[in-house]
């Protein structure tokens, strides 16, 4: 196999122009390769008006219409997002989305209220949600999968609920075990769960991440984190040293402690000190599972590049978060279109067109109880 | 009706065809063709479907116009052939009115306010209002154990035994059913001292439970102090402001939880936010409620309003006065605020 037949299998033909192209250094023996950033089409504006109406909606019916709602902005999300010319769309039914809510619904009521009557009402839930949590996370990829199309052709997640409890439960109860020695290791099955187990049509993804990274990152993030906090905690101890000397001793402040300014202060440095080293730590290990994963079409592989700046990204979340509290909601619709719009900036595909060659597998159907699961309990797929 | 511009997946490859939509009216039919190079369509018709199968799905915002075939394929199709479709067969109807309404300035902006005076509405009434019937039909069993486990948990944290002597606490127990016993239909209470952490304090629990601390005690400059302040516990009990509140705070939550949930989990930071000054909000007014039913037991049982105006003061000077704190966010009203309403209260009832 000489070279050119290798680059032909692995990139794929593309004589589709009009998007930013590079050659390989090798120059006209190789075909081109095609980089392209998926695009957002929507705004701020446009998004708001679908905000507030099922906002509104869903206030009004006392949340029955919350599925509605929710499918109505991931699709407008996914509708209006192209790569290579081609829109995705999200095709649940809420009516689904609706059944999963109330079960999911009256557990949080059993799990709200519970706690006034006794103790232990909680506690058993948490167990039974914490042996469910793995099957839940499994059906919710699953149905997310099923319902999310691109070029009108559905994705598929493959992975097993097997997989899923090794990945959630098996291993993180190991790091626990082994007083988080292997922490990174079980992070780095839980990512893996996710990247190697997607479909799209009979392309499989491949995922060639290696756990030596994630301890490499868990090891700088967690240091900085303790060297802020260590910091933080110095400068406390050093303010009181001084409060204390001026004020004529510790004991004057007695039962209330210390004034309540010299405790707020650095509290409300340290969280956003925990936050951003959090932060730093998910934004790179995203940007090198995503970098990690291709997808093998027949034509070739249709590889990512993720870049992300931890300082921009967190820098975005902060002003996002500020600006929705100063303006008491209303800037909500604006900051999640900045950030997808940032995170698509940041998400290069690599022969996107390779995509055209899959063939389908038709749709199947699933059930929504995860999905809806997922949802209420805020589970991110970091995609 | 022929309509260029559309184009075709079959649902089973990625591929989109060029395709050409002609409308049959007469027979009720759709057929997609495949467009040939001149941009004529070419026979036979990649689908042909009625027109009443056909799923139309209008976009959200922007985007493709999208029409759904039974076999799974699906024409993005240009906005006349929707249009020309939508007059023989009516797209679904929340679809259409979703549509009308998310591309409506004027929607939008009738929509945000009639959603804050939902809010508003809801979180002021509503879920005060249920939380206070929920509390009436609550059974008595359940209040029991929820006293308890309150109890428990702080005992646990905050409170640890009460180091008075038996005879100081039996003799602060008898006085103050003396005078409770002259004021008819008292709901049934139990008084219990603790050692706090959190300096003198006092609160009433569900089921009738109320809490004393020692510190509270030696602050007291006489007895009839001490009843003040069980005086306006038992107020609570008489609203069953615990109960409520418990019910409330769990009503705020799961309302936020519902209407925030898909926000990342960064901004639920700041849902916990209103939450916060709502509780406060209420329990200020719960304090009132129950100022205003010490002072009325007050001049019932011949008490009067003067303890409880004197250990406010205490109370207030012990935890550094007022200007120390950030009164807007504490859970009980400035204590000028109430020192007026318990005079008010005592004016209204001359002896």
């Amino acid at each position: 196999m000489d070279l050119s037949e290798f680059e032909a299998r692995e990139f794929g033909g593309s004589d589709s122009g009009g998007r930013t192209s590079g050659r390989s250094e090798a120059g006209e023996i190789l075909r081109e390769v095609v980089y392209e950033n998926p695009r957002f089409t929507g705004g701020g504006g446009e998004y708001f008006r679908i905000w507030i109406v099922n906002l509104f909606l869903s206030l009004v019916t006392l949340g029955i219409f919350i599925p509605w709602a929710k499918v109505r902005t991931r699709r407008y999300f996914y509708r209006n997002t192209l790569l290579d010319g081609h829109a995705f769309d999200y095709t649940a039914d809420p009516r689904k989305l609706l059944i999963g809510y109330l079960i999911v619904g009256a557990a949080l009521l059993i799990y709200g209220f519970g706690e006034f009557v006794a103790v232990w009402i909680p506690l058993l839930l948490f167990v039974v949600f914490a042996a469910l949590y793995p099957w839940v996370r499994w059906k919710s990829l699953r149905f997310f999968a099923a319902y999310s199309t691109y070029r009108h052709i559905p994705l598929r997640f493959t992975g097993t609920a097997g997989g899923a409890y090794a990945a959630f439960l098996g291993w993180p109860a190991l790091a626990v075990v082994t007083a988080g020695i292997l922490g990174p290791y079980a992070a780095f099955r839980a990512r893996a769960y996710y990247f190697e187990n997607f479909r799209y049509g009979d392309a499989r993804s491949r995922f060639s991440a290696t756990a030596g990274y994630f301890y490499r990152v868990y090891l700088l993030g967690g240091l900085a984190i303790f060297g802020g906090l260590f910091a933080v905690s110095m400068l406390v101890g050093a303010l009181v040293a001084v409060v204390a000397a001026t004020a004529g001793g510790v004991e004057d402040y007695g039962g209330t402690g210390m004034p309540p300014l010299l405790v707020l202060v650095p509290m409300l440095l340290i969280y956003p000190a925990l936050f951003l080293g959090i932060a730093v730590i998910r934004v790179f290990i995203l940007n090198y599972c995503w970098s990690s994963t291709a997808l093998r079409t027949p034509a070739g592989r249709v590889r990512f590049v993720s870049s992300i700046h931890p300082v921009r990204y967190g820098w975005i979340l902060s002003t996002n978060l500020i600006l929705t509290i100063l303006t008491l909601g209303i800037y909500l619709p604006w900051a999640k279109v900045r950030l997808h719009r940032y995170r698509l900036e940041c998400l290069e595909v690599i022969n996107a067109p390779n995509l055209e060659s899959i063939t389908g597998a038709g749709r199947e159907e699933v059930a929504a109880v995860g999905e809806s699961a997922a949802d209420w309990l805020d589970i991110d797929f970091g995609l | 009706m022929t309509f260029r511009g559309a184009k075709y997946f079959d649902g089973r490859s990625p591929v989109a065809q060029a395709a050409v939509v002609r409308l049959d009216s007469a027979r009720g039919v759709a057929g997609i063709f495949a467009a040939a190079e001149s941009g004529e369509p070419a026979d036979p018709p990649l689908a042909e479907v009625r027109v009443d199968a056909l799923y139309l799905d209008p976009p959200v915002g922007a985007g493709p116009w999208v029409m759904r075939l039974p076999d799974g394929a699906v024409c993005e199709c240009p906005q006349e052939v929707y249009t020309a479709l939508a007059r023989e067969r009516t797209p679904g109807t929340l679809a259409r009115f979703s549509r009308w309404a998310e591309s409506s300035g004027r929607v939008a902006v009738v929509c945000f306010l009639l959603s804050v005076v939902l809010v508003v509405v809801f979180f002021r009434y509503g879920i005060p209002l249920m939380a206070e019937n929920a509390a009436r039909g609550m059974p008595a069993e359940i209040e029991t154990m929820v006293a308890r486990e309150s109890m428990r948990a702080l005992d646990r944290t905050f409170l640890s035994p009460s180091a008075l002597a038996p005879e100081r606490k039996e003799a602060l127990r008898d006085g103050f059913d003396a005078f409770a016993a002259r004021k008819p239909a008292t709901p049934t209470y139990r008084i219990e001292f603790r050692r706090s952490r959190i300096g003198p304090n006092a609160f009433a629990l569900p089921a009738g439970l109320i809490v004393i601390t020692d510190e509270l005690v030696e602050l007291a400059e006489t007895d009839a102090e001490v009843y003040a302040v069980a005086a306006h516990e038992l107020g609570h009990v008489h609203h069953n402001h615990g109960m409520r509140s418990a019910l409330q705070a769990a009503g705020h939550f799961i309302v936020i939880t519902v209407f925030l949930g898909d926000v990342s989990s960064v901004l639920s930071v700041a849902a916990a936010l209103p939450s916060v000054l709502i509780e406060t909000g209420h329990s200020r007014r719960f304090e009132l409620e129950a100022d205003t039913f010490a002072a009325e037991f007050g001049m019932a049982t011949g008490l009067g309003v003067a303890p409880l105006v004197s250990i406010l003061e205490s109370l207030t000077d012990a935890y550094g006065g007022e200007g120390k704190h950030l009164s807007w966010i504490s859970t009980h009203p400035p204590t000028a605020e109430r020192v007026e309403l318990l005079r008010a209260i005592e004016a209204e009832h001359p002896e």
